[in-house]
């Protein structure tokens, strides 16, 4: 039996404890930015981001998807955990080994949809009153 | 009578193949295949008299100007409107809709009603007015719980709107879900909308009934209704507004928007135009005749088939459908439990958080367009404004959820064995993402 691709594997444990789910809105965020992010769908894909901004640093981050493949769920979900705390500056300088180590292996496919979503963070926070 | 079934060998698309299969087209509640006689009726204009009507008097004009006026006097029959002159060929349902709004003289204080669930079409150009200053408010009735129309909460939105409705707008049957207004019910709308304010009227969206159902819009006592004929059988490109014969010619309530070539009788370079009466007031330009002599035979074509036939056959196939996808615990259906409430639509959507592994991978219905030549929609078909309303719903499953939807829908020419081969597909299709979570509570 192949093994299971490992943004499988990530995305099965995302459904496996509501409590540790990221998925949601945050009322009243201060960084709140939709984008048509997948790669190869022409875009099409939506996901929405809400954080909460102190002194220009996250607090907290939540995603939304709509029309998602499991890479742009895992994207939005490893996004939302490494960018805590950070400004926009450390938040455009996430890499892939951050990804990688969070995500548990190597997935060049799941980092361009990582890239998506970081891109339309450090624009929803440039966009931020508090920014 | 000729069966049902042998109306289906008048659909040319649907004797060819693709891949050694004939295609199976559910795609209906945006578009209907067109039976031969509505090709021929198109290719006669075109080959033998394509010219203008109404202006010349010649031989092709008068084949056109009768041309037209069978289609009007069909479409007539087919709604069991009073009379021709109640029936304005359009472009599409939009634009009926559209010229109602732009038309209608409206006070300051106006309001307009319509549901929380309306096609963009019966919600964009009443927002218009609002956002333009023309009237003072639109309000949206909720939907009760399982996606219907909900007679106590428009009668509380009347009351406290306090004789000030205008227009009460609403689908007679949803391209969303299949829900409709049973005829009682609607005749209860025009009387409490008439009883807080006479000047009030009351419209159908009719894009989804008139092509699968019998509608009559006298013994529904509505004002207007609008409906596309490329949901009939008919060509792209021509709608029908319906509007009663004394209220299109009362001037004091409605005129038309778009005017010029074909709607005067005469004009002076100083001086307020002097227009034809109804329809041809509202009809300016010159007109898609080829489309409405298309149109015409498309009505024509569903009355010899018999809209209650056709409406049976739709609750057959969905009811065998809702059966079939009763059956997936991934699978959800949306709106009412009961396929009899739906009419021949079954909207879906997976319990599921993604319907595929990959965006490089095609979703549900490029897999069964591409398997098995199934032609169904995704999306939120027009209908944006009530899914953003109710998308808390799918929180239930798990926070956040936002799922895709699938909309099945059926037409005269579908049968059950295409339903079995739909059913047999995604089961297929489920199997091979069945490692993929499926949320509880289904």
């Amino acid at each position: 039996m192949a093994e299971e691709p490992v943004i499988i594997r990530y995305f099965k444990g995302l459904f496996s404890n509501p409590a540790e789910s990221l998925m949601g809105k945050i009322e009243g965020a201060e960084v709140e930015i939709k984008g048509e992010l997948c790669p190869r769908k022409g875009n099409k894909d939506q996901v929405f981001l809400y954080g909460r901004l102190k002194d220009s640093r996250l607090s907290l981050l939540k995603f939304m998807c709509a029309l998602c493949d499991p890479h742009m769920f895992v994207a939005a979900d490893i996004l939302c955990r490494l960018a805590v705390g950070k400004d926009r500056h450390e938040v455009s300088d996430l890499g892939q080994d951050s990804y990688e180590k969070l995500l548990g292996g190597s997935s060049p496919e799941g980092f361009e949809h990582f890239k998506r979503a970081r891109e339309l963070l450090v624009l929803g926070m440039m966009e931020a009153p508090d920014s | 009578m000729t069966e049902l079934k042998d109306y289906r060998n008048l659909f040319p698309s649907l004797n060819q193949e693709r891949g050694g299969r004939s295609p199976i087209y559910f795609d209906n509640a945006c578009m209907t295949l067109k039976p031969q006689p509505v090709i021929d009726s198109i290719c006669d204009y075109y080959h033998h008299y394509p010219a203008c009507g109404e202006r010349s008097t010649h031989w092709f004009a008068a084949q056109v100007d009768k041309g037209v006026e069978e289609s009007r006097k069909a479409i007539r029959q087919l709604i069991g409107a009073s009379s021709v002159k109640e029936i304005v060929f359009t472009k599409n349902t939009t634009e009926a809709i559209n010229l109602v709004a732009q038309s209608l003289r409206w006070n300051p204080e106006d309001v307009v009603l319509t549901t929380d669930k309306e096609h963009n079409s019966n919600l964009c150009p009443w927002q218009e007015l609002v956002e333009r200053g023309i009237v003072s408010k639109h309000r949206a009735i909720p939907v009760d719980e399982q996606n219907r129309f909900h007679l106590e909460a428009f009668r509380k939105v009347l009351e406290e709107e306090g004789g000030k409705v205008r227009m009460v707008s609403l689908c007679h049957s949803s391209n969303l879900d299949g829900t409709w207004i049973p005829d009682d019910v609607i005749r209860e709308v025009v009387r409490l909308t008439k009883a807080q304010n006479p000047d009030a009227f009351v419209f159908l969206d009719a894009a989804q009934s008139v092509p699968h159902k019998l509608v009559n819009v006298q013994g529904l006592g509505v004002d207007f209704i609008a409906f596309s004929i490329h949901k009939m059988g008919g060509p792209t490109g021509v709608g029908v507004l319906y509007g009663r014969k004394e209220l299109l010619n009362d001037e004091s309530a409605i005129q038309p928007f778009i005017v010029g070539g074909g709607t005067v009788e005469d004009t002076h370079l100083f001086g307020h135009p002097r227009y034809f009466k109804a329809p041809y007031k509202f009809e300016a330009g010159l007109q898609n005749y080829a489309g409405i002599i298309g149109a015409g035979a498309a009505a024509r074509f569903l009355m010899d088939v018999g809209p209650e036939r056709i409406a049976e056959h739709e609750r057959v196939l969905n009811r065998a459908l809702t059966e079939r996808l009763q059956e997936f615990p991934e699978i959800k259906i949306l709106g009412p439990r009961d396929p009899d409430e739906r009419s021949g639509i079954c909207t879906f959507y997976l319990l599921k958080p993604a319907t595929r592994f990959s965006d490089s991978e095609p979703d549900i219905d490029e897999k069964l367009d591409g398997r098995a030549n199934i032609m169904i929609r995704k999306g939120t078909f027009c209908v944006h404004s009530w899914y953003h309303a109710h998308e808390e719903q799918f929180d239930a499953f798990w926070e956040g959820f936002r799922p895709t939807l699938f909309r099945a829908s059926f037409y005269l020419y579908n049968t059950l064995e295409e339903v079995e081969l739909f059913a047999s597909t995604m089961s297929r299709i489920l199997e091979e993402i069945a490692d993929l979570p499926t949320f509880a509570g289904g």
